[in-house]
């Protein structure tokens, strides 16, 4: 459980002989804003990586995902994605200690480093990776966009299982998913000073308030002795397109029948973190539902069979040319036994 | 929620039809026991249907299920067994209500009666649709054996799920929902019935004398033991096999890390049953977890859909497609080493 996590030294400095700069990291669940984040931070001026990756998109979002596909990687292979398995947090710290992992992913870092100490990475698994890469980037600037979690929730559900064409409800799963990460970055964020809440609604319905609230914060803890473009506050707020907002619900999420009373308690938290990002967190008040670690596991197996097992073994043109070959040969055994 | 659950009046009269006697129903879930009570409540005297189709068993009840499978049918063509979906309660007092529905019912509970009067159900899915039945057999006797929620889970796991993903797929927290609402729904329906028993399970099998006797009890003072056999007691005793409480944890149901606190806090009232079975029952005090009902949907569909490919996948037209696909890469790798010699 997240509550028994033993949570490194928030100000733990980084490695010694490694140049780590002081990212920016953009954390949150999936179809919160971060993406819209990641583009903000990159036109106010840090490095996310190759540019063309940086915006490669789909109609989930259209103006780019701003993630590092080298980052990525190394989360998949090295770390995993499994966070519902209890091992999980153990496994992060252990990885932490592993000197050739801890190599690779200092090595990562300093790769961000080649345009210029400011640099950002956005991912939302960087949210739940936290207790190993706050030992290897030590101190960092965090943007956490704050969306309400029901629409993110219908978003996300949106987007999986595309093959089932909406037969699978997933908006309580995807509650509980946001419920787990919103823990694991407010409990690794406790001691950070540099840390900023960013309301998603009110960005896209104020985006000059809110894009400069953004450009002050980087401005103050990311911008000195940096050569950054006069404009920068006029592209952050051009890049702010409200027809990208599409999935709100009518309802607050005060009032969703299937959000828990914890997680309606939790996104209050939340908002109140907007303009108190030093209020003390405290885990125990918000308890997640004690089988979300067997609801997700069989969620992502099912994603899985379907996904890698059922959908390509269905497309495969061998399997169909198979499929044709059986039509006929079981045509042709049926003509002989008639004749027969 | 099972607290919007337009309740019925616990008092409801006896049906308009007197032929149908007054049934001693088995209610609980799958794997806690009912079928063992099923066995007794049969030895005991009271008819269940076609002795052999009771007895009809497998791996997971060697003794058989003791299912009537007319009723079955009746659950599961009228009255629909996805009790997850938010208007069920509210499907089953339509239902109620419907003529033609009631008619079948009723003939269905006529034909129990052919060897007598004392006639006995059991089935886990009666318990999530009490609001229909109730309203058709009206004054009715109750029996409800009580597991540890968290053993009935595992083995419902062990034997629900297939050998070759049982590693893998868990669906021990869906199952203790199941339960959660199954047992919500018993006490809220059974609020004010009087003739009820709950009985430990656990107990029954360490100490089958002593609770056969309760049980028999039970069933003589309420629905008559004239006319019955002197020896039940002995052949109800008899049919309790220790051998058969497979899935016993170590661990209390109390200390359990994927238990819900609604869920320990129910079943605790549900030991206090045992004692007191009148004891006052508020739904507000075991709340389900929100996203239940989208949990379960998720796992029925998620099976139906494994249980509707797997055979596909494993078909010989796919099998002759993957040999083709095979062979071709076998080809094609053949080829490029020869280009490159």
């Amino acid at each position: 459980m997240i509550e028994q996590a033993a949570a490194p030294a928030p100000e733990t400095p980084a490695p010694p002989g490694v140049s780590t700069g002081r990212p920016i990291i953009v954390l949150g669940m999936s179809r919160s804003g971060t993406s819209l984040v990641g583009d903000l931070v990159h036109r106010w001026g840090a490095y996310g990586g190759d540019v063309e990756a940086l915006r490669r998109r789909n109609p989930g979002n259209p103006s780019g995902y701003f993630e590092n596909p080298q980052m990525q990687r190394f989360i998949a292979s090295e770390l995993g994605l499994d966070f519902w398995t209890p091992s999980y947090l153990n496994r992060l710290r252990e990885r932490a200690r592993d000197p050739e992992c801890r190599r690779r992913a200092q090595e990562l870092v300093a790769g961000m480093t080649v345009q210029g100490p400011a640099w950002f990475w956005k991912e939302p698994d960087l949210s739940i990776t936290l207790p190993f890469w706050k030992q290897i980037w030590g101190d960092a600037v965090y943007v956490i966009p704050v969306r309400n979690p029901y629409d993110s929730a219908v978003s996300w559900q949106k987007l999986r299982m595309p093959e089932l064409g909406g037969q699978v409800q997933l908006v309580a799963a995807g509650l509980l998913e946001w419920q787990y990460f919103m823990r694991c970055i407010l409990e690794e964020m406790e001691e950070v000073p540099n840390k900023l809440f960013l309301s998603y609604e009110e960005l896209v319905a104020l985006p000059r308030e809110q894009c400069k609230k953004l450009c002050d914060f980087l401005d103050e803890h990311r911008g000195g002795g940096l050569q950054l473009a006069d404009d920068r506050f006029e592209r952050m707020v051009a890049a702010v397109d409200p027809a990208l907002y599409r999935t709100r619900s009518s309802l607050p999420f005060s009032d969703q029948p299937d959000a828990s009373p914890e997680q309606k308690g939790l996104y209050d938290f939340l908002l109140r973190k907007l303009d108190e990002p030093a209020l003390e967190f405290v885990p125990a008040a918000y308890p997640i539902y004690t089988g979300w670690r067997e609801y997700l596991a069989n969620v992502q197996k099912f994603r899985q069979f379907v996904g890698e097992v059922v959908t390509p073994l269905m497309k495969s043109p061998w399997v169909r040319a198979g499929r044709f070959l059986y039509g006929r040969i079981s045509r042709v055994r049926r003509a002989f036994r008639r004749k027969g | 929620m099972i607290t919007e659950t337009p309740t019925l009046s616990s008092e409801t009269a006896h049906p308009a039809d007197a032929s149908i006697g007054r049934p001693i129903i088995i209610l609980g879930v799958s794997r806690s026991g009912t079928s063992l009570v099923g066995d007794l409540i049969h030895r005991w005297g009271a008819y269940g249907g076609d002795p052999e189709s009771l007895k009809r068993g497998n791996s997971g009840n060697p003794n058989g299920y003791f299912e009537h499978r007319p009723m079955q049918r009746f659950l599961l063509t009228q009255l629909g067994l996805d009790f997850w979906t938010p208007g069920y309660p509210e499907r089953l007092c339509e239902r109620a209500g419907d003529p033609e529905c009631r008619r079948t019912a009723l003939e269905l509970l006529a034909s129990m009666t052919v060897e007598g009067t004392v006639w006995f159900w059991k089935e886990p899915a009666l318990s999530v649709t009490l609001p229909f039945w109730k309203e058709l057999w009206g004054d009715a006797i109750y029996v409800i054996p009580i597991r540890d929620p968290y053993d009935a889970a595992v083995s419902w796991q062990k034997f629900s799920i297939p050998a070759e993903i049982s590693t893998r797929v868990g669906v021990v927290c869906a199952t203790l929902l199941e339960w959660q609402y199954s047992m919500l729904s018993i006490l809220e329906e059974l609020k004010g019935v009087p003739d009820k028993l709950f009985l430990p399970y656990e107990a029954l099998v360490a100490s089958p004398q002593e609770h056969c006797r309760r049980l028999c009890d039970f069933l003589d003072e309420h629905r008559g033991g004239a006319g019955l056999r002197a020896d039940r007691l002995e052949r109800m005793v008899a049919a309790v096999d220790p051998r058969l409480h497979r899935n016993s944890g170590q661990v209390d149901f109390a200390s359990r890390p994927d238990v819900t606190p609604a869920q320990k806090a129910l079943y605790q009232r549900l030991l206090q049953a045992i004692e007191e079975p009148d004891l006052p029952f508020d739904p507000d005090c075991y709340p389900m977890y929100e996203g239940w009902r989208e949990y379960h949907a998720n796992i029925v569909f998620f099976r139906q859909f494994a249980a509707q490919v797997t055979p596909l996948l494993k078909s010989k037209w796919v099998a002759l497609g993957l040999l083709l696909n095979h062979g071709w890469s076998r080809l094609a790798g053949a080829l490029r080493r020869g280009t490159k010699k």
